[in-house]
């Protein structure tokens, strides 16, 4: 290593330990997760995809070089014991990831809470902590974006949208696409079964369940791939009784696209979201109200709130992020963002905890971000 | 297993070909038709050979896998491999290697199987379901087994289907959901026949990749003038084949003829290339035109008032322009830009 470089080093260790000492003057332990991390909890939890992205060793891949420090955290936590609940962390070190122009590493600092009740007072405090930690390693004036996944899901709920087309929708809209790309094609070429499926739909299940097994003794088809008859004629009939109707569309889809274009100041987004649940009659006040409240928090800490940007259409690909999302860039470097947090009381769960715990955490980039890098 | 690592050699360009099988016998019988024929060393045994009509040519008998890395890498100049290989192995293929001709043998689909006795299944829509299905009601995900990891994970994204887990296969792939070891398969399949013998079922939208053998060239290898020279001629050589493949040539006869009426040819038959017809009394033109076509000008060219006409397959049909070439110079022009 040269001495620039290292001088270079010297600087970025310097501004993390700068942040971590915020951290650990509001109460947040410092904890050091392993380097070497079970691959299966990131790409369980994530998906695939991901693992074009992690480190990874072991004769199978079976373990990876640690590519964020949530997860780790909250691995440790649970392993810990959750019985002294709350539980605060707080960390700095270098995660490991894989962006196209080859490996990296980067450094981290960041925090996270476990178990607090006050949800929104919570949230604002990871935030507020957050910009504090970064305006001490050197990055004031950060422009902020904040988020609610769980508006998200209420609204989709109110909209009747299944399950399945919700998590299709929100992975899609996070993922940065579309809606109307988001949505699934009605499908066209297939051999057209509605005929069939029309005769099903008026059937009872024991009467699909003996259709099918006798259609797959007739056309000798060995049953494969750990679907029961039952299973398959159960799916089968679920998708007549579904039809070929679209399970979005006229109101439902006007109201979604309407939501996903309410923006901008966050009080102001208030307002527009009770005008627009109270006219489309979607119930979503309580995920209202804890945004409210939330706005409130931050803006008791001092923060500028009307200075950060609200957006509806601000989520993660994440599954496990249930309710308040932020990240922090430098102005004019939006893309970019230095910070990233929010809200994943479904984590500990996913983990295999048994049950939600509420949590709530941020990560910060010491030094550039990696092209394309997501604090979170 | 594989050939001998690349040796130093005095020549000027790599060309790698497949070492066995099928895919050895095509190329093999490619390279010939454009006059490229190989004489390979050691009584066949050997992972090298030559080309005497074109000396400095060294052709390195590798395994298609291998041949798609060696080209990406810059360590063969040309390389004939799959194009699954080249789409699966290579990151940002298209900066590092040029397809530059796609061969017209090796066709096969890369395309994603599922048991035939999922008849609730047609569409990658239905196995996004179908995964959800298992994560939620089994706490496990659908697995799918492969050696086209990349792709599948491509093809699987670009169908929001985010709920699987990829089982890396080495060989036998279609027996993975008989033996339990996954439930769906991505693999390779020239005529279904191997998938549906195993129970499996293409899914409709399941055709990742319409593959087939391609000359693949390097955007990375040591272009030196003369790699770049004997590229040409190799290139113009098999642009001259592929030509002849296309096109029949068609000669008529014409006896006190009051002109050759080819200029007049309907624009169905194609763009023509006349040659310059004997002038007198009586004589003959030549034509290039596409071969689908050339019964239907013969046809034409007797009611015009030939006295005959024939049809002849050339092996080789060289044109002034260098096309395979050509976008060759350009890839290779974009990349030092």
């Amino acid at each position: 290593m040269d001495i620039q470089a290292s001088t270079g080093l010297t600087s970025l260790i310097d501004a993390g330990r700068k942040a971590l000492s915020r951290f650990e003057a509001a109460g947040y332990r410092r904890c050091e997760p392993a380097t070497l991390q079970p691959t299966a909890a990131f790409v369980d939890l994530v998906g695939e995809e991901l693992k074009t992205r992690l480190l990874l060793t072991g004769d199978l891949g079976e373990y990876c070089l640690r590519p964020e420090f949530t997860i780790p955290v909250c691995l440790d936590f649970l392993k810990s014991g959750v019985e002294t609940l709350p539980a605060q962390y707080c960390y700095f070190g270098s995660v490991f990831r894989v962006p196209p122009e080859g490996p990296t590493e980067s450094r981290q600092v960041g925090l996270e809470s476990f178990g607090r009740s006050d949800l929104e007072a919570a949230d604002a405090e990871i935030l507020g902590l957050s910009l504090e930690a970064a305006e001490l390693s050197g990055h004031g004036g950060l422009k902020v974006r904040l988020g609610d996944a769980q508006l998200m899901n209420g609204v989709l709920n109110a909209l009747g949208v299944p399950p399945r087309l919700s998590r299709r929708i929100r992975r899609g809209i996070a993922g940065g696409h579309a809606l109307a790309d988001v949505l699934p094609k009605p499908h066209s070429g297939a051999p057209d079964h509605r005929g069939m499926l029309a005769v099903l739909s008026k059937t009872d299940h024991a009467g699909a369940q003996s259709l099918v097994r006798d259609l797959l003794a007739i056309s000798a088809i060995k049953p494969l791939g750990g679907r029961s008859i039952d299973e398959i004629s159960e799916r089968l009939l679920a998708k007549s009784e579904m039809g070929a109707s679209d399970p979005l569309q006229g109101d439902a889809l006007a109201a979604l696209e309407e939501f996903l274009t309410i923006r901008g100041e966050p009080d102001a987004c208030v307002a527009a979201l009770r005008d627009f649940a109270k006219r489309r009659r979607l119930d979503v006040t309580a995920a209202i109200e804890r945004l409210e409240s939330r706005i409130g928090f931050i803006a008791a800490r001092g923060l500028d709130v009307n200075a950060m940007d609200f957006a509806t259409d601000f989520l993660r690909i994440y599954d496990y992020y249930s309710g308040f999302l932020f990240d922090a860039a430098a102005p004019g470097a939006p893309a970019t963002a230095l910070v990233g947090g929010g809200r994943y009381d479904s984590l500990a769960r996913a983990l295999g905890a048994g049950r939600d715990i509420p949590a709530v955490g941020a990560a910060m980039w010491v030094g550039q971000p990696p092209a394309g890098g997501h604090a979170k | 297993m594989t050939a001998a690592s690349p040796t130093a050699s005095t020549d000027a360009i790599v060309l790698a070909v497949p070492s066995k099988g099928r895919l050895k016998d095509e190329a093999a019988r490619f390279f010939a038709r454009a006059g490229l024929a190989f004489r390979q060393s050691g009584g066949g045994r050997d992972y090298t050979a030559s080309i005497p009509s074109l000396p400095g040519v060294d052709v390195q008998f590798l395994s298609a896998a291998e041949i798609a890395d060696q080209v990406a890498a810059g360590k063969a100049h040309l390389g004939v491999t799959g194009e699954d290989l080249v789409c699966e192995q290579i990151a940002e293929a298209e900066s590092r290697v040029a397809k530059v001709s796609e061969l017209g043998f090796g066709h096969a689909n890369v395309v994603v199987a599922a048991p035939q006795s999922w008849i609730d299944v047609a569409s990658m829509a239905d196995i996004e379901d179908v995964a959800a299905d298992f994560r939620d009601k089994r706490a496990r995900k659908l697995r799918v087994a492969t050696k086209y990891v990349n792709l599948t994970r491509r093809h699987f994204a670009a169908h929001g289907v985010a709920d699987y887990r990829i089982v890396a296969s080495q060989g036998a792939t279609e027996g993975a959901p008989a033996s339990g070891a996954a439930e769906l398969i991505v693999d390779i399949t020239s005529s279904g026949a191997t998938l549906a013998a195993n129970g499996l079922k293409i899914v409709d939208d399941g055709v990742i990749l319409r593959s087939q053998a391609c000359l693949f060239a390097s955007l990375g290898a040591d272009w030196t003038p003369r790699a770049l020279e004997m590229a040409k001629t190799i290139l113009a050589r098999i642009a001259a084949a592929e030509t002849a493949e296309a096109e029949a040539e068609i000669r008529a006869h014409f006896v006190g003829s009051q002109g050759f009426p080819l200029d007049s040819a309907p624009v169905e038959f194609g763009p023509l290339r006349v040659f310059a017809p004997t002038i007198g009394s009586s004589g003959s033109l030549t034509a290039h035109c596409a071969a689908a076509k050339a019964s239907a000008l013969a046809e034409w060219l007797i009611a015009k008032g030939a006295a005959s006409v024939s049809i002849t397959r050339a092996d080789q049909i060289y044109l002034p322009e260098n096309r395979l070439f050509a976008l060759l110079d350009a890839k290779l022009a974009r990349r030092d830009a």
